[in-house]
């Protein structure tokens, strides 16, 4: 079975398969974490913009969130065929160009099943197909082209702002 | 799509999919550490959106609005637009001591009673008395917009006179029909000053400061703009619009244009030779030339003329725009406003107040007197 050609058919069925493939809960190779972090912009004594995170307790429309997922082999064999998948949440729209990871592929879906490359995907609007953009991406992936090794420790990030009335 | 974002959990949650030692495995994150496979068995990682509170008042005049001295229900109007992410009420006070938004002239009139405050509520666009009668706003979903119009009563004013108003919103509590609790403090040490709305029903107390750490909890923070306009003239005298405090305010401004009605009067001297020598026995024929300017109808414009010393009405010979008129009282019959009633010759253009003169109407009106 040819894993990686399931993945980029859909998620779903990837999902449904590997469900069926899994059923029971087990102790994990992997530690998978995922945290939201709010972004503020300040003016240092010098002048300057300062870039920082904080904990996301105060979150307003227009509020820029980075989330980091970071994929820890906390087991001593090698994992491979690392595929991340991250729904952008909701009330957010992801902030184009964000989506980061070494030694990835970056895709995005905007139905949840097809997934492609950021300047391939398209949507129908008014039954017109127009090029997505950002507002439009729903899931992001991660493809990562590398194994990771017993103890290594690798991270994926992405950014969103809080949407505004009427977006 | 109805967008309420306030108070909502914004959650996701990463999937992994690997191969391990000759299986497939599929874990999903967790905000601390996920470390079980098999689909729900991670968590969320979530967090509260707070509610904004951001709002603008900003008045649709682009100029003073153009009044008549004593002009009674004269309207400015103003767009109030809700910018946070939760339906909110607000509050609305008009007042008149701020100074004139358009510049010159200055603002010379802060004594406009009544001074009232009305939404536009009604399907006919513009202020109606009968449709436009709720004081304050309900219910306005974010990104969305109210009509709020200022009615007053000019007092007497020479031309040029400038009477100055401001709509200041308060924002208050949405969620349920009716006139929500006006919200004074934000958890952020903002307040409200104090501010008397829904033309004088309903007065509010100025905010007392809470400040609380942040939190997970959902929060209210205020940060509705400053403005240029005052904002609350209560207990220090006049302030300026500021940011953060739940209130929001935008100018306007009457000015009293002069009479709009000029009236030119010529006389053309017709001997009984046929030429121009006023001698006894010729005639005078007095054209009245009468227009209305502006940008305000007027009522009940009546010209009146008296017949002057020495010379003797020609009957029959009063002409309203080329259309004989008779002498008699006015018939009202859209035909003949005229009447000469021994002295005067009185013209009512308004045909006893049931037409209004609109800007750019001109009239002309002539009648003969002979000298004695």
């Amino acid at each position: 079975m040819n894993m990686k050609t399931k993945i980029t058919k859909g998620f779903f069925s990837a999902v449904l398969m590997l469900f069926t493939a899994s059923v029971f809960a087990e102790d994990a190779p992997v530690r998978l974490t995922n945290a939201a972090m709010k972004q503020v912009i300040s003016i240092n004594d010098k002048g300057d913009r300062e870039v920082s995170f904080v904990e996301p307790k105060t979150v307003i429309p227009g509020d820029v969130i980075l989330y980091t997922i970071e994929f820890e082999n906390i087991s001593d064999h090698a994992i491979s065929n690392i595929v991340l998948n991250d729904p952008v949440p909701n009330n957010s729209i992801y902030r184009d160009g964000s989506a980061k990871g070494e030694n990835t592929q970056v895709l995005f879906s905007v139905d949840g099943e097809y997934f492609a490359e950021a300047d391939k995907l398209f949507v129908t609007e008014n039954g017109r197909q127009r090029p997505a953009t950002a507002k439009d991406y729903r899931v992001i992936r991660w493809v990562v082209k590398t194994p990771l090794q017993p103890g290594e420790k690798r991270q994926v990030s992405f950014k969103t702002r809080i949407k505004k009335p009427g977006e | 799509m109805v967008y309420g974002a306030a108070g909502d959990a914004i959650s996701t949650r990463a999937t992994i999919v690997y191969d391990y030692q000759g299986n497939t495995l599929l874990q999903e994150s967790s905000p601390d550490g996920n470390t079980t496979t098999g689909l729900g068995n991670g968590a969320d990682t979530v967090f509260t959106e707070d509610a904004l509170i951001n709002f603008s008042v900003s008045t649709q005049d682009s100029s003073a609005v153009v009044v008549l001295s004593g002009q009674a229900a004269v309207v400015t109007s103003f767009t109030l637009r809700n910018d946070g992410n939760a339906v909110q009420d607000f509050l609305l006070g008009a007042f008149n001591a701020s100074a004139n938004p358009f510049g010159a002239p200055p603002d010379s009139i802060d004594t406009l009673l009544p001074l009232n405050v009305f939404v536009e509520s009604g399907t006919t666009p513009g202020y109606q008395l009968a449709e436009d009668t709720a004081v304050f706003v309900d219910e306005l979903m974010p990104g969305s917009s109210a009509i709020v119009y200022i009615i007053a009563n000019l007092p007497a004013a020479n031309a040029g006179a400038v009477a100055a108003v401001t709509l200041v919103a308060q924002v208050a509590q949405g969620g349920s029909a009716g006139e929500g609790l006006a919200i004074t403090n934000d958890n952020n040490g903002n307040t409200s000053p104090a501010g008397n709305y829904s033309n004088g029903a309903t007065v509010v107390a100025a905010g007392t400061a809470v400040d609380i750490a942040d939190s997970a909890a959902l929060e209210t923070v205020f940060n509705d703009p400053a403005g240029l306009s005052v904002e609350d003239t209560d207990s220090s005298g006049v302030v300026q619009d500021v940011a953060a405090n739940g209130q929001h305010a935008d100018s306007s401004a009457y000015e009293v244009q002069g009479s709009p009605v000029s009236i030119n009067k010529t006389v053309t001297v017709i001997d009984t030779l046929g030429g121009s020598d006023p001698h006894p026995g010729a005639i005078l024929r007095y054209r009245l030339d009468v227009s209305v300017a502006g940008s305000v109808s007027v009522n009940n414009l009546v010209i009146s003329d008296t017949i002057p010393l020495n010379t003797t009405y020609v009957p029959g010979s009063i002409v309203l725009n080329s259309v004989a008129q008779t002498d008699a009282p006015f018939t009202m019959d859209g035909v003949d406003h005229a009447q000469f009633n021994g002295s005067d010759v009185i013209v009512d253009l308004s045909q006893a107040g049931s037409i209004s003169v609109v800007p750019g109407t001109t009239y002309t009106i002539s009648f003969d007197v002979t000298i004695d």
